[in-house]
């Protein structure tokens, strides 16, 4: 029994560190039955829900789960996670050498700077605003507000853990500062620069996702994603709606 | 159409960044967003209609984030998620609440209808992806099979 558990850890830390960092539910059953296939435990299922991570095996312990809570988006994990399990199918490693870069992995954090990811989203809300028609001379206050939109949703995460307050809370300061900047006259077309704004905290995992798992026939996740979706647009909305209207 | 392309390519790659994409996915982020966004906006100048413009873009831009997961062996969604963010209707959604807190409800459901239109073009376009994606696959391992047994 300890046998089977042992060699079960990295399939299931796996399995949570994809659930965790955003991958399709479809994706990870996927690799984790790979997974246990290429180390010899040809009988075994795998489930997973957004929020857990389960195996069963038809000897004890029969089943194995872990909670998957702590949910962000981080694409890099799930392909070093998928090289992991494609070279662990060809033998290339064993499962020792996975299960310590697998906790390695998982302890590691987004490599760019803060300063990095707030340029990146000045980048995505000034060049969207451009192709949705807006005008050349928003670019640059786009570019602010969208940088300080994201920065809030960020920082309010990190303090605050209450799921969609920092949506909220971000798009009600993106409002403000669009409509404090055209108040001074640096910002003329505020619909476009407020769309363009919101760009970089648009929930595009939870969209692309919702769509992919659905179609591979995996409804929880399918749901969950698409009501997260829902949710996080609406939050977007109701903030910049508030400020609208507490402004006139 | 330079412009169009140019930032539609800038947005993408600094979408996949926010994303944490590793760094040698993200010219082919870039390439699947450029298809996205340009399939979108010169289907729709022509035909004037959102579920062929939304489903030829979804449709193609999967087909290519597909070419580039089988190239650079990474999981599809990589090259999906951010090349999609473009054509998230982000402005139909937000102006939909705004006019639903003014009680204006022609507008609200005129966006709303936007919205739904382009997200069941964008699925039906995924879906058509992934019968590419099935038929691709059942190809492929077809051929490996043979491979093994001789």
């Amino acid at each position: 029994m300890d046998e089977i558990g042992k060699a079960v850890e990295p399939i299931l830390l796996a399995g949570k560190i994809m659930t965790e960092s955003g991958s399709e539910i479809y994706r990870i059953e996927d690799t984790m039955k790979r997974m246990a296939q290429s180390i010899g435990l040809s009988n075994c299922h795998s489930y997973v829900t957004m929020t857990g991570v389960f195996i069963s095996f038809s000897e004890p312990p029969y089943t194995l789960f872990l909670t998957a809570y702590n949910r962000t988006t981080d694409l890099a994990k799930v392909v070093a996670v998928n090289d992991l399990s494609r070279q662990l199918q060809n033998k290339q490693i064993d499962s020792e050498t996975v299960m310590t870069r697998l906790q390695q992995l998982d302890h590691t954090q987004t490599p760019y700077t803060l300063f990095a990811r707030l340029l990146a989203s000045g980048v995505v809300s000034s060049s969207l605003m451009i192709i949705f028609g807006g005008q050349w001379h928003d670019f640059l206050p786009t570019f602010f507000i969208g940088m300080i939109g994201y920065g809030i949703s960020q920082w309010l995460h990190k303090i605050i853990k209450i799921n969609y307050f920092n949506y909220f809370v971000a798009a009600m300061s993106i409002a403000l500062t669009t409509l404090l900047a055209q108040k001074v006259g640096i910002a003329f077309d505020i619909e476009s620069i407020m769309v363009g704004a919101l760009m970089p905290l648009v929930p595009g995992v939870a969209i692309t996702n919702s769509f992919r798992d659905l179609l591979s026939g995996h409804m929880l996740g399918g749901v969950a994603r698409g009501v997260d979706a829902i949710i996080i647009a609406g939050s977007i909305g109701s903030g910049i709606a508030t400020v609208l209207m507490l402004w006139q | 159409m330079m412009i169009h392309i140019v930032f539609s390519f800038l947005a993408t790659i600094a979408f996949a960044l926010l994303l944490n994409v590793p760094k040698k996915a993200w010219l082919a982020c870039g390439v699947s967003g450029v298809v996205g966004w340009l399939v979108y906006y010169l289907s729709f100048e022509i035909s004037q209609n959102l579920l062929i413009a939304y489903f030829l873009s979804a449709f193609l831009m999967g087909i290519t984030s597909l070419i580039f997961a089988r190239i650079k062996k990474m999981p599809v969604t990589v090259f999906n998620i951010p090349a999609l963010v473009p054509l998230v209707p982000g402005g139909d959604a937000y102006r939909a609440v705004r006019y639903l807190f003014i009680q204006d409800f022609d507008l609200t459901g005129h966006h709303l209808m936007r919205i739904i239109i382009i997200v069941s073009a964008i699925a039906f376009g995924f879906m058509m992806t992934s019968i590419v994606e099935q038929m691709m696959r059942s190809f492929f391992n077809k051929n490996k099979g043979y491979r093994e047994e001789k």
